[in-house]
């Protein structure tokens, strides 16, 4: 090899194929499958293909060949959606995680664009940001090796519980780290200001009826608590990428993306259910390490 | 009808539906029918309205109306205007009436 590439692909095996641990992969199979069990049992999707064909009417052929989604028939997408929950309760469990996990990421993807189509046919809104990839990236790894009702197989190499865990880190932070990219983007260096952050809150607030004011009427007489904030919603959503490469960003980032949210949801009255994703970049294994010690003493 | 029409009959006929069943006491909309209030909440969060049967009003919705709402962009820079109201609008923009 190029001794000048040999730096870089040094870095880049090292980031994918670096050790990883059974029961950190494990964990993510449990919560990605979970989530999705969650949310679809939040929604009601497939009645949407019930709904009078005057509303599919902006629906265009395109998107619905795309997903396979036709207006009039509400009892097949249930009997899809049951199947889907089947395959997401088997992968949760480790049953034939390779097959559920697939016919969960199919599925889904047939399924997520319902809830938005009359709108959008974007399938990757409203809780399903990430879920159809993850459950794609998991069909592909051994991940019901341990935390799951079948015995595992043969021993495996460490790295093969790393890069699948990796890619799902990096489909998290991009969620981050593109939300503040499109800030800039869009509305430019103008976003970070008091005018706009007030705007922001107020029309929130305004929109009755919401559920928490408290915090929201209270910050908008606070013009440098605002710019504060809107400064660093912008720092936290771009350095976001560095708790994949630092243990101390993961430390600092991780808890203050679960106070970004609960800040979010008090003053903006936006719940952002994806959250619960942020566990995945806990070490599952060294807690479990730890709970082994403290039962031995 | 127009398509206007019947997607408000639609929305006339679901909120009619839900008017029903919060004056009899039961669960309006079924996102909550598995997990209740653990359910995963929407996008923007919103509160109940009708918590008990009291709440639900005793008549049945005729009719259904599309009001625009807009705010003065540029009174937001004083909070206390904003909050004293002044500022909405209420633009009807659509009506409809369920047929006799």
């Amino acid at each position: 090899m190029m001794a000048f590439l040999e730096r870089p692909a040094r870095w880049w095996n090292g980031f994918w194929f670096a050790k990883g641990s059974p029961y950190n992969l494990a964990a993510a199979r449990v919560l990605f499958s979970l989530h999705g069990v969650w949310l679809l049992l939040s929604r009601d999707l497939p009645s949407m293909s019930g709904l009078p064909a005057e509303m599919w009417a902006a629906v265009s052929p395109h998107v619905q060949w795309r997903y396979l989604m036709f207006h009039g028939h509400p009892e097949i997408e249930y009997g899809v959606q049951a199947i889907a929950l089947a395959a997401l309760i088997a992968a949760a469990l480790g049953l034939w995680p390779h097959i559920s996990f697939l016919l969960s990421a199919v599925l889904l993807y047939h399924l997520a664009p319902l809830e938005t189509v009359i709108i959008t046919s974007e399938p990757t809104t409203r809780g399903f940001e990430i879920t159809i990839l993850a459950t794609a990236v998991l069909s592909f790894a051994p991940c019901a090796d341990v935390w799951s009702v079948r015995r595992r197989g043969s021993p495996r190499d460490d790295w093969e519980y790393g890069w699948p865990l990796r890619l799902l880190q990096l489909f998290v932070v991009q969620i981050y780290f593109f939300s503040g990219w499109a800030k800039l983007m869009w509305t430019g260096f103008n976003w970070i200001s008091v005018e706009n952050m007030r705007g922001y809150i107020l029309y929130s607030n305004l929109t009755e009826p919401v559920t928490f004011t408290k915090l929201g009427i209270f910050l908008t007489g606070q013009p440098l608590l605002l710019w504060l904030l809107a400064f660093g919603s912008v720092v936290f959503e771009l350095a976001f990428p560095a708790v994949l490469f630092s243990r101390a960003a993961r430390y600092v980032l991780i808890p203050l993306g679960f106070l970004f949210h609960i800040g979010i949801l008090f003053s903006l009255n936006i719940a952002f259910p994806g959250v619960s994703r942020l566990l995945i970049f806990v070490n599952w294994d060294c807690l479990r390490l730890r709970a082994l010690r403290v039962r031995e003493e | 009808m127009t398509q206007q029409e019947v997607a408000a009959q639609f929305l006339l006929e679901l909120a009619e539906h839900g008017r029903v069943r919060g004056r009899e006491g039961l669960p309006i909309g079924n996102f909550g029918r598995v997990f209740g209030p653990l359910a995963i909440p929407l996008f923007h969060t919103y509160r109940p309205i009708w918590n008990q049967p009291t709440d639900v009003p005793a008549a049945p919705f005729l009719g259904l109306r599309w009001y625009r709402i807009t705010w003065d962009r540029a009174a937001w820079s004083d909070p206390e205007r904003v909050w004293r109201a002044e500022t909405p609008t209420a633009e009807l923009h659509y009506e409809y009436f369920a047929r006799p």
